[in-house]
């Protein structure tokens, strides 16, 4: 997803005031009502849907918050996060190791060493358990959503390719090929 | 390997299907020269292998048909042979020979012994031209095996040794591509084959690395909802990298198996616990 403030074009750390102010504007600007009969309406409503989650993050007040809080330069935290960028993951899984799991960034950083070397299974748990413990935190919620959307858009490619569960033919079904077939006896076409 | 990397049939087309028995046919044909008794081995993971290398170094195949005592009464059209089907080939027959030898530590059976014996007549024909890649398998088949036995208890550590076991054999030429298919194949059997197992494997008290996670499950329904929903999530990520990967070949035999064949699979086994988790397990 692109970061909420561009999508509402407004500058970082901007008031709640001028947040709403903007997004009032764009709704206005999108508004589904405006573009009825206009090829263009499928985009507007993706941009609104956009602009909705855009807004929804950034008045929650973690999101704010925690784009405020800037690590101290000792924090343990910013010099694993130096480490991963260097690639050196083992040094950043020493690091980590020597430190209490108690936070919920532990649980964040960890998973994305696990992430980096291909250990999906492990990173998914790690990015749940940091997840869980700031559900707030709009960095943590995005690395778990991810996972997600990729085994939906997955399996939704093996729905799209023709892979249909078994258990398709109900009573729906049924009744529709029962309705079918009167439609063929009453033309006297059929039966 | 356990034969799990199959197509999903009912999507498949008919000429397609007729190439994936023929290259089945050709392997086993393969084999046979070399001796009798590995033929008993195959199964389809190998085919795809074999699809994937066929496509990865763009061999022309050439077909032929015969008579094999399988299907004595109609004639079979088979792949002759070219250099990724012998590798293949001589690669399923090392891979055997290691996983017999694991069966033999693991459960003590006689047949396995046997035909470990048997096989080792054939092997150091065979691993004369890889002996490399051999002994690095080897190597992390021992590895494989003291991770069983201490009962390790991170499944991605046990699955991630897996997958390097068939990155190595994947490699043909030491490519790197099919290093990472090879990787993601592993993990992905090495996964399925723990959910499949799992019943069985805690009935007989035997290691199964999903132990660790849904062992304190067995009174929680919702917990164990949760665990198999991670455990989902993760299969499917380790396919869709597959996926990207493959998807490059523009080859729909291959795209039928992965993203249909084994995204059935995964499904089934995972239906499979579901169903039986509670029921089972309680009896014992």
């Amino acid at each position: 997803m692109r970061d909420p403030y561009e999508v509402l074009g407004v500058r970082k750390g901007a008031s709640k005031e001028e947040i709403k102010k903007a997004y009032l504007e764009l709704v206005k600007k999108y508004h589904p009502d405006k573009f009825r009969d206009n090829p263009l309406r499928e985009l507007a409503e993706e941009k609104l849907k956009e602009i909705n989650e855009a807004y929804n993050i950034l008045m929650n007040d973690k999101y704010t918050e925690y784009e405020y809080s800037t690590y101290d330069e000792t924090s343990i935290y910013k010099q694993v996060r130096d480490l991963i960028i260097q690639g050196n993951l083992t040094a950043a899984e020493n690091l980590l190791n020597q430190n209490p799991r108690n936070e919920a960034e532990w649980f964040y950083l960890m998973g994305i060493i696990y992430q980096k070397r291909g250990w999906i299974n492990q990173a998914y748990r790690y990015f749940i358990e940091a997840y869980s413990r700031d559900p707030g935190n709009f960095e943590y919620r995005r690395a778990k959503e991810q996972f997600e959307t990729t085994s939906r858009n997955y399996e939704w490619s093996a729905y799209n390719r023709g892979y249909r569960r078994h258990d398709d033919c109900n009573i729906c079904t049924i009744c529709q090929i029962i309705a079918c077939w009167e439609c063929c006896c009453d033309n006297d076409v059929g039966c | 390997m356990f034969g799990y990397v199959v197509p999903y049939k009912p999507e498949l087309r008919i000429r397609e299907y007729e190439y994936y028995k023929a290259v089945y046919c050709g392997i086993c044909l393969q084999t046979k020269k070399i001796g009798n008794i590995p033929r008993v081995f195959l199964n389809y993971d190998f085919v795809f292998l074999y699809l994937i290398l066929k496509e990865h170094f763009n061999i022309q195949e050439e077909f032929g048909t015969t008579r094999c005592i399988v299907h004595p009464k109609k004639k079979r059209v088979f792949v002759k042979s070219n250099p990724v089907l012998e590798y293949v080939s001589n690669q399923m027959i090392m891979l055997s020979f290691l996983k017999l030898y694991d069966d033999y530590i693991d459960e003590k059976h006689f047949v396995s012994l046997c035909l470990y014996k048997m096989l080792s007549l054939y092997i150091k024909k065979i691993t004369r031209h890889y002996s490399d890649s051999f002994n690095k398998v080897k190597e992390l088949f021992r590895n494989q095996l003291l991770l069983e036995k201490t009962e390790c208890q991170n499944i991605d550590v046990v699955a991630h040794n897996f997958g390097q076991i068939l990155a190595e054999i994947f490699a043909y030429n030491d490519d790197q591509k099919l290093k990472e298919i090879g990787f993601y194949t592993g993990v992905w059997i090495y996964f399925v084959d723990a959910i499949d197992d799992y019943i069985d494997d805690v009935k007989k008290k035997r290691y199964n690395c999903l132990k660790y996670y849904l062992q304190r499950c067995r009174e929680d329904k919702t917990l164990f909802e949760k665990e198999v929903d991670i455990l989902k999530v993760s299969l499917d990520n380790y396919l869709a990298r597959l996926n990207e990967l493959v998807k490059g070949y523009n080859n729909q035999l291959l795209d039928n198996i992965v993203q249909l064949g084994m995204y059935s699979k995964t499904q089934e086994v995972i239906n499979k616990l579901k169903a039986n988790f509670f029921k089972e397990l309680k009896l014992s």
